[in-house]
């Protein structure tokens, strides 16, 4: 599969109201508990009123894979999201210091690392996408992306048109 | 007889103005009134009416020259009345 | 457990000592959380008759059983602890980050006593408590010293209630702001204040479990997909500004100090305006899946910058109320307020009164020291706010105390026009129309409060007719605060309140399923009336009278002048008759007070002895 085809989560900052259910659905589901800090996916929260949420963004060449000393860390071929060797891990941190987005998340207790998978083993897909209230969270490639940014600035602009 | 209709909220964003008046017969009802309304502005066919029965949206009242909520759509509405359609909920 | 952690923290600010009160599902199932659990630690640890400002006074928080879980809008926490403004219970609520952060540092509730002896930050790190020297943040605007500190511990999970310059002056109704959202009303950030407490910083790194994620999970997402609803519909889109234009259209739009009921320029300030002219984002709560705050910011002019999330109380108190007729310097003055610290409506309340005795020459230009606070003059208002928060001058000294103590001491008639009852200034609805609603403010146990009494929408929605006082009113305006009780103890946010089919066979399951404890729907009920009982038990126990469920001479003696509720005014006779026949409705004597037999057949069996009366005698006949 073509790199440009993995599916990764994405967030709109026009629609994100910072409620952060994603951290709750995505911490129960992982966890069993509601544990924001064990979450996946983070909301970034400037106040007063600018917030997105970031996770995993499948970089190609992943940097957390490179930085592993132990080969912990592996990029899938089957949907692109970064699998964690649990048994070779140990809780170093290199990965999350070479990450570009936090999105490496550390359990303290256990020092191993956990990333986004896309719910992969969930029945219903991401969970953050399903309990987000906003619908402000989708799976996306950076092609669709592009399109449907696309589609919404005509629109936008054929509606302006419209008013005036 | 003739009636204005006030929108707030909602209903004046789908009505595009914040009054209209509306020719409705003699003796008609309140629901009369709004179906009337409806035909005037279609957009408010779904959030803000039901269709065909023009029933008002569950979060939405109707208040009678700011005097009185209308409990039944059916009583006779009265010339020169003013309907103003606003939102049920009273939370601040 | 799960959810609740079964912990109470008890902090002496005197001698920084702490300790953990222990509490079991029997107890925690009475009060739930919030203003109920609330209410009772303030009960159980103040003495009777103590001096609000002084040591021995409780500051109380409790969490929502709720806090922490996707159940929406169940982030939140109640505060309570003897009020500085009236003398009786101060009761409050508040929502987001720091709600979250008590759950996850595994506390329940935490009391709050002594007085530091030098400015200080309370830090609570999990399990872990720490007095740090507050001086750097001294003198900071509420969301100015959550950032600084915040930033000097380095951590954004250190989520902080903090009280800013009205707080620290002993303004007797300073909020205290966490996350910008306020514990607005009845003065717990002068109470924080008179402890020296500057901030109130909480970590909380464990999780919070619930007894069948499964069920809470469903329960979540069935939630998330009603509250899109119609039943949010307003506070999706308008936000509660939306009131404005509704109340004007009715004629119940408190305009210049509650003098009139329309104002001129009412669409100017509207909810509709606010949208399409200054709206900038719909924000929510943590967990809060409606999202209601509407943040409204000035592009242009002399109030370029300025923004707030405005709320419909604040709006009215320092616009309409204030004859304050554009949306721009309403925004300056309801962000300045909220940065200042001090509750937003009593402020308003406070400002408008200035002005009235202004315009009737019963205070001049040179007790406010130069300015000439006239109605529509939002620098005199801007400068009053100041005023009041740094008590500058003897009249900012005495506008601080609120607008009962003020008129008692100018005196001159202008007590008749403080819009306050037992001291708490009145809210964004007039009463002369709204004629249930009259006895509801009348009667509230911490003074006028729309928020606690919920009976306008019985006169609004047409349920009785708002132009007079009949009877039955008693029953269905004590349904209501018993209602609106039960949330506050859940706690969930009242914005939910008409999402449910049935909502106490709903929230009930819904409480089990996320505490494990066992709660039938009439036992989730039967909060709503106990901790009513409790909060009006500590106000007798105060020294509560019955002369104090009153309203200002206004509501009976002025008209309503102009619009559709002309004519429109109180008669004391009746209202009087309303208030009793509240009492009946209630189970207590004519004069206000509570039988034993009612205390204890409640729950309140230890409260009973203290406080409880003979049952009264029916009348023969």
């Amino acid at each position: 599969m073509a790199e440009t085809g993995y599916q990764h989560i994405i967030c709109d900052p026009d629609k994100c109201t910072g409620c952060r259910m994603c951290e709750y659905a995505c911490s129960m589901t992982k966890t069993g508990a509601f544990d924001p800090g064990m979450s996946r996916i983070r909301v970034v929260r400037i106040e007063p009123y600018t917030m997105t949420a970031i996770s995993c963004r499948l970089c190609a060449d992943a940097p957390c894979v490179l930085a592993c000393p132990r080969k912990a860390l592996t990029r899938s071929e089957v949907d692109g999201t970064i699998l964690v060797d649990t048994d070779k891990c140990d809780g170093c941190g290199w990965c999350i210091e070479a990450c570009d987005f936090g999105a490496v998340v550390l359990d303290p207790a256990a020092k191993v690392v956990s990333i986004c998978n896309l719910c992969s083993d969930e029945e219903g897909g991401p969970q953050c996408v399903a309990y987000c209230p906003k619908e402000a969270l989708s799976l996306a490639t950076p092609e669709t992306l592009r399109q449907q940014t696309r589609r919404e600035a005509v629109a936008r602009l054929f509606q302006e048109l419209l008013e005036s | 007889m003739n009636l204005i209709v006030e929108f707030l909220g909602l209903s004046r964003g789908l009505a595009q103005t914040p009054e209209a008046s509306i020719s409705v017969a003699e003796g008609a009802s309140y629901r009369d009134a709004l179906a009337a309304t409806a035909e005037r502005f279609p957009a408010l066919i779904g959030p803000v009416l039901q269709p065909r029965t023009y029933d008002l949206a569950p979060a939405l009242m109707m208040n009678v020259n700011g005097r009185y909520a209308v409990r039944d759509l059916d009583a006779p509405a009265a010339d020169g009345q003013r309907l103003i359609i606003m939102f049920l909920e009273a939370g601040g | 457990m799960h959810s609740y952690s079964g912990k109470i923290l008890h902090v002496d600010l005197s001698d920084r000592t702490t300790r953990v009160q222990r509490v079991g599902p029997g107890f925690l199932k009475k009060y739930l959380g919030g203003v109920g659990l609330a209410t009772r630690l303030v009960y159980d640890n103040t003495p009777a008759g103590c001096d609000p400002l002084g040591p021995d006074n409780a500051l109380c928080f409790a969490c929502s059983a709720f806090g922490g879980t996707t159940m929406p809008v169940g982030t939140k926490h109640g505060v309570a602890s003897k009020s500085p403004l009236t003398g009786m219970i101060g009761d409050s609520l508040s929502g987001s980050h720091f709600s979250e952060m008590i759950k996850r540092a595994g506390w329940d509730g935490m009391v709050i006593k002594g007085q530091a002896p030098n400015w200080t930050v309370l830090f609570i790190d999990d399990d872990e408590v720490s007095f740090i020297d507050a001086a750097p943040w001294v003198g900071m605007g509420t969301s100015e010293s959550q950032e600084a500190f915040r930033e000097h511990m380095g951590d954004e999970n250190v989520r902080i209630s903090a009280i800013g310059p009205a707080g620290e002056h002993l303004l007797r109704f300073a909020t205290i702001d966490n996350d910008g959202r306020q514990v607005g009303r009845t003065g717990n950030g002068t109470v924080m204040g008179s402890k020296r407490l500057k901030m109130i910083a909480i970590r909380g790194t464990q999780p919070v479990t619930v007894a069948h994620p499964k069920a809470v999970m469903e329960e979540t997402l069935k939630l998330i997909k009603v509250t899109q609803g119609p039943g949010t519909l307003k506070y999706r889109t308008l936000g509660t500004p939306a009131n404005v234009l509704n109340m004007n259209k009715l004629g119940v739009l408190p305009t210049r100090n509650f003098s009139e009921t329309v104002f001129e320029h009412a669409e100017a300030i509207s909810g509709e305006t606010l949208r399409d002219k200054f709206k900038v984002k719909a924000v929510a709560c943590v967990g809060c899946s409606i999202a209601c705050e509407q943040w409204g910011e000035v592009q242009e002019g002399k109030y370029k910058g300025a923004r707030i999330g405005l709320d419909y109380e604040p709006l009215f108190a320092l616009g309409s109320n204030c004859g304050i007729g554009t949306l721009p310097p309403i925004i300056a003055l309801v962000q300045q307020a909220d940065e200042l610290g001090m509750d937003g409506m009593s402020a308003g309340v406070v400002v408008s009164w200035a002005m009235e005795c202004f315009e009737r020459g019963i205070l001049s230009k040179e007790d406010f020291d130069g300015i000439e606070p006239r109605f529509g003059d939002d620098d005199a208002a801007m400068a009053l706010l100041e005023m009041m928060a740094y008590r500058k001058g003897r009249m900012g000294d005495l506008l601080a105390d609120g607008v009962k103590r003020a008129s008692a001491e100018i005196g001159k008639g202008s007590e008749a026009f403080a819009m306050h009852s037992k001291g708490l200034e009145l809210p964004g609805y007039d009463v002369r129309s709204l004629q249930t609603f009259a006895m509801g403010l009348a009667v509230g146990t911490r003074g006028a409060c729309h928020n606690r009494a919920l009976s306008y929408e019985l006169d609004i929605k047409g349920v009785v007719d708002r132009f007079k006082i009949e009877p039955g009113r008693g029953k269905l305006a004590m349904d209501k605060e018993n209602f609106a009780c039960v949330l506050d103890c859940l706690v969930l946010c009242k914005f939910l309140r008409n999402c449910f089919d049935d909502f106490y066979i709903d929230v009930a399951r819904i409480y089990t399923e996320v505490t494990g404890i066992e709660l039938t729907p009439d036992e989730l009920r039967q909060v709503g009336p106990r901790v009513w009982n409790l909060k009006k038990a500590f106000n007798i126990r105060e020294g509560w009278t019955k002369e104090m469920d009153w309203l200002p001479d206004r509501v009976f003696d002025e008209p309503v002048p102009e619009g559709p509720s002309k004519g429109s005014a109180i008669k004391r006779e009746e209202l009087l008759m309303e208030i009793e026949e509240y009492y009946e409705a209630r189970g207590w004597t004519r004069e206000g007070l509570i039988p034993k037999s009612k205390l204890i057949e409640l729950g309140l069996e230890d409260i009973a002895d203290q406080i409880g009366v003979a049952d009264p005698v029916a009348v023969e006949g």
